[in-house]
């Protein structure tokens, strides 16, 4: 297998290559406009173009014989060609290669195209991506054009999962769109699509997110320390960025991966200050994987079905105006997984386990950016979010909707370089609907046994209003920028009140290092099927957890940045299973460690990075137990990423993961439990998360290869995903009786190919 | 992408792993039930003697080895009183041995201490209590554990009893084809109007849901083979259990 895979990249590589030469040798020809009309003009106009999007190119430097002309902003010059004799028109500009053309072709004269090819990059060119941004402390903004080169999948979202402070699990199994963050679970960080609020960014295969890359501007992702401007997350915040500006012409892309999905994306200009833009995308995968296992299982004699499926669609209007601008935007997206097999521990009537899982939400935002005066700014995006989450296992059943109306605001005064004063509000309505298919607690019910208890359905609407407001203003100490800030929070639900103070700083220590630091409380308030009547606990309170945050930041050169952080994290109140009351505040945790960061800057040709993080994440149901590894804690943590750009078209990528085994509980002991007739584990919380999983390694290696056309241009992407010499385990599970234990191990590198194209 | 096949790569091998090793096949010392007399009893009261419950119980158990069976105290749960060691008495001589065709049916009787009344007042009376055994046969071992009721005097409950379970097809000595998918059937007499849950268990071949009243069972190659079918009422705790013999040809 593994010289199969290899096999298989290289000769891609090599036959992509000598298609690469004829392409260009081809390419490389300028096109009389029009015989008929050229034999009597002395004067030819030259239309200088970018070869693969037909841009006409300004200030190009055409010399004929000793006469240098430039083209205008439109691309074209006049020239003229010696009558008579042997020369060469020679065509230059800054980025592309320089061309000489014969004067015969330009003979008889006419209008004439000609077609630059890009030049191969120059690593000495350092591209700079990023303006000024909030002073943070812990937060990391990679723009499109740097993650697209190193991203898994090439989508730029999921760059985050390359960053230090975030884990992806490979035994949480299933949840491929969640990501854990200095130790917190997935669902203690929150996502956002500008100030769109969405309950996931990452699609579950495919390492891909909800939005096209074509639509985002960059990616900022906060592991923790961040600012009063967000709320109910203990985690990490993750905010896409999209693009404001104005395309100069209309474009369509088109994207075919095989063998996970498809999808158009085509924006173009509605005038000088508004744009459309509009995408699809829809996956194919779940029959192709269908295929493939329905032949492993009849192999097996089993009867195994599975179907993951996702799909989203995006449309976005802006509007630029005197002050800012006005976007529209309409974002849909879905994500499932259905999937059946004979299973004796989990059967149904039908003796098969099922699982049928879906999430899908449509957000509808309108985003107003502007200027109250000289001073003041504003951001205002009222927003209709519906959310809805279906989810099947082997018999048990929950449906949640959610609608929400949220009308976020801030007011942001610019008080000098890097400095401001935020204000904000961010009230929300939310109307929730459950349908709850679940275990019938009855405490109170002398036959009740827990372990095997009668289901019960039950169907709730809640109605909540919740409302935030925040602020933080940053001050100056000499060199030394602090900020503090604060937001409170109040929830309806459980009807509490949060009031959670925030401080950072930021120290220059000459001018290559800056000092950071932060410290500040984060509320999450329970979920709201943690804080129904039905199922949970209405009593609860918000979960707290209180970040420590001590930095280094380096700008070593041009080139080359790190960042060396320390962090500690505690959660009180933290919502935990409790055998008499459901759930109960009764839980904390705590995460420590240290992150590392190498960034290689942009350039023409290379960009990559290292990350490295020690974490340590523990929890414990109470405070009478001492604190246990958390089912999140991976100690070592490395991720190196790097694309190198061999010319102008061919492009090299690879990613190294690796990952202390995530942990789980080993099961020692079983019993028959003769009213049930099945065996049940008898784990002691002693053993909770003792045991871990071999260490997991996971090498990418792809290759780009994009084809010019005049007026359009088309890449080819190709390589393997995941792949390492020996199994890796992901997980372990036992037969039925608990006597044997079998490892879980991921299946071999997949080799994709990617086609998309840019017209 | 990794996720979602790793998640994939969990449900296949959940399901391959299970088809090597499949609960429904006995090949080892292995629990089938256990039934109380009475199913449910009234609470012990202080200054008299305390009440007794006796449980018998079932396993099935390789031709030609034994067992020892001692009482075994589980882990704590909230929703059951648990017996101490002391308080299960294994009856000397109860343990008897049954062969059939694949296997041995061992039996073993136990008498249960029942808590005072006190002990159930917070569930208004009522409540259950749970016992266990360890059975050892050579280097196996089986921790069997179960739970009965307790109401108070005069309660419905007090009433109640088990469920019973007739296998239907295959008839009880029958031949059938060795080595093809045959049709078995269950009829069950629900006495105390609960939910029921049915249990196969065979010496050989492959039940497609040994939960279901009516299935398919992948018949073994050429020989006599036992066929057991068991029911057990969810509320009531009680148990029924038929063993037939089927020749395969």
């Amino acid at each position: 297998m593994h010289e199969n895979l290899l096999k298989y990249f290289f000769s891609t590589l090599l036959i992509l290559t000598w298609f690469d030469t004829n392409v260009v040798a081809f390419a490389q020809q300028v096109t009389p406009k029009d015989d008929s009309e050229v034999s009597v003009l002395p004067v030819s106009v030259v239309k200088v173009r970018e070869k693969g999007t037909g841009l006409p190119l300004s200030k190009t430097e055409i010399t004929v014989a000793s006469e240098t002309v430039f083209t205008s902003g439109n691309g074209e010059a006049q020239i003229t060609i010696p009558p008579s004799g042997d020369g060469f028109v020679r065509l230059s500009r800054s980025g592309f290669e320089t061309l000489e053309v014969p004067f015969a072709k330009f003979r008889p004269a006419g209008t004439f195209d000609i077609f630059l090819y890009p030049r191969t990059p120059d690593d000495n060119n350092i591209i700079i991506v990023t303006g000024k941004k909030r002073p943070q402390v812990s937060r990391k903004t990679v723009s499109i054009e740097e993650s697209r080169r190193i991203a898994p999948g090439g989508d730029p979202a999921q760059i985050v999962k390359l960053l230090p402070g975030v884990q992806t699990s490979s035994a949480r199994g299933g949840s491929g769109n969640s990501v854990v963050v200095r130790g917190s679970g997935p669902a203690d960080s929150k996502f956002y699509i500008d100030n769109l609020e969405v309950p996931f960014i990452f699609h579950g295969i495919g390492n891909i997110s909800v939005l096209p890359a074509q639509l985002m501007q960059e990616v900022q992702f906060d592991a923790g320390g961040f600012g009063p401007e967000f709320g109910n997350a203990t985690g990490g915040v993750i905010v896409i960025r999209t693009k404001t500006d104005i395309p100069e012409r209309p474009k369509t892309d088109f994207l075919v991966n095989i063998p996970f999905y498809s999808g158009v994306f085509q924006t173009r200009p509605l005038s000088e200050k508004s744009a459309l833009t509009v995408s699809v995308r829809r996956s194919y995968v779940e029959f192709f994987i269908d295929k493939v296992l329905e032949s492993q299982e009849e192999e097996a004699g089993g009867n195994l079905t599975i179907v993951p499926y996702f799909g989203d669609a995006h449309v976005v209007h802006i509007q630029k105006t005197d002050t800012g601008h006005t976007k529209t935007s309409l974002i849909a997206a879905y994500d499932g997984v259905k999937a059946a097999a004979p299973s004796q521990r989990f059967a149904d009537e039908e003796g098969r386990a099922k699982i049928d899982f879906v999430t899908e939400f449509l957000n509808l935002g309108v985003e107003r950016v502007g200027r109250l005066n000289e001073s003041w700014q504003y951001t205002t995006t009222p927003q209709i979010y519906f959310f809805d989450t279906d989810a099947n296992f082997v018999g048990n059943a929950l449906r949640r909707r959610v609608l929400t109306f949220r009308v976020p605001t801030e007011f942001s005064r610019r008080l000098g370089p890097a400095k401001e004063w935020i204000i904000g509000l961010d009230p929300s309505y939310k109307v929730q609907w459950s349908d709850v298919n679940a275990i019938d607690f009855r405490p109170g019910d002398p036959t009740f046994d827990p372990e095997d208890a009668e289901k019960r359905k039950v169907t709730s609407k809640v109605k909540t209003s919740d409302v935030a407001a925040y602020t933080s203003v940053d001050v100056s100490l000499g060199k030394m920028i602090i900020t503090p800030g604060a937001r409170v929070t109040y929830d309806s639900q459980i009807k509490k009140l949060s009031a959670d103070p925030r401080l950072r700083l930021r120290q220059p220590l000459g001018s290559e290092h800056t000092l950071k630091s932060a410290i500040g409380q984060y509320s999450q308030a329970p979920s709201p099927f943690q804080s129904s009547e039905n199922f949970g606990n209405p009593k609860l309170s918000f979960y707290r957890a209180y970040h420590f945050v001590l930095g280094l930041e380096t700008q070593w050169n041009d080139k080359w940045t790190s960042d060396v952080q320390g962090f500690y994290k505690l959660g009180k109140n933290m919502v935990v299973s409790d055998p008499k009351e459901r759930f109960s505040n009764n839980g904390s945790m705590r995460g420590y460690g240290a992150e590392f960061f190498i960034r290689r800057n942009l350039t023409g040709r290379l960009f990559g990075w290292l990350s490295y993080t020690y974490a340590k994440s523990e929890n414990r149901s109470s405070d009478d137990e001492p604190y246990r590894y958390s089912e999140y804690d991976q100690t070592h943590v490395i991720n190196l990423a790097g694309s190198y750009k061999l010319t102008a078209q061919w492009e090299l990528g690879t990613r190294y993961n690796f990952h202390t085994g995530d942990t789980y509980t080993p099961v020692n002991d079983a019993v028959y439990n003769a009213n049930l007739d099945k065996y049940q584990d008898r784990t002691l919380d002693s053993q909770k998360n003792t045991s871990r999983l071999p260490n997991f390694h996971a090498l990418t290696i792809y290759a780009t290869k994009s084809f010019l056309f005049d007026t359009w241009k088309m890449a080819l992407k190709f390589g393997f995903e995941s792949y390492w010499p020996t199994t890796q385990v992901v997980g372990v599970d036992y037969n039925y009786d608990y006597s044997k234990k079998v490892d879980e191990t991921s299946l071999t590198s997949i080799p994709f190919i990617e086609l998309s194209g840019e017209l | 992408m990794k996720k979602i096949f790793l998640f994939l790569s969990f449900l296949l091998l959940l399901s391959c792993s299970e088809d090597k090793d499949r609960q429904e096949v006995i090949d080892k010392l292995r629990g089938i039930g256990s039934i109380t007399s009475p199913l449910v009893s009234t609470p012990s009261l202080i200054g008299q003697p305390p009440e007794k419950v006796e449980v018998t119980v079932h396993l099935a158990l390789p031709l030609g080895k034994t067992v020892t069976v001692e009482p075994y105290k589980d882990q704590e749960t909230f929703s059951a009183i648990l017996l101490e060691e002391d308080q299960i008495a294994v009856k000397s001589g109860t343990i008897k041995y049954a062969p059939y065709a694949d296997f041995q049916v061992v039996s073993f009787k136990a008498d249960l201490t029942v808590p005072i009344a006190e002990f159930f007042t917070p569930l208004g009376g009522a409540g259950q209590v749970r016992y266990g055994f360890l059975v050892k046969s050579g280097t196996d071992e089986e921790k069997v554990i179960g739970n009965f009721l307790v109401y108070p005097e005069n309660s419905p409950e007090l009433s109640w009893t088990s469920p019973q379970i007739t296998v239907e097809k295959p008839i009880d000595e029958s031949t059938v084809k060795a080595e093809s998918e045959i049709e078995i059937k269950a009829s069950l007499v629900n006495s105390n109007d609960e939910d029921l849950l049915v249990g196969w268990l065979v010496g050989g071949g492959e039940i497609k849901n040994r939960r279901a009243k009516e299935t398919k069972w992948k018949t073994p190659g050429v020989g006599k083979n036992t066929l057991i079918a068991t029911v057990r009422g969810k509320k009531s705790r009680g148990f029924g259990i038929q063993i037939i013999e089927i020749n395969t040809n």
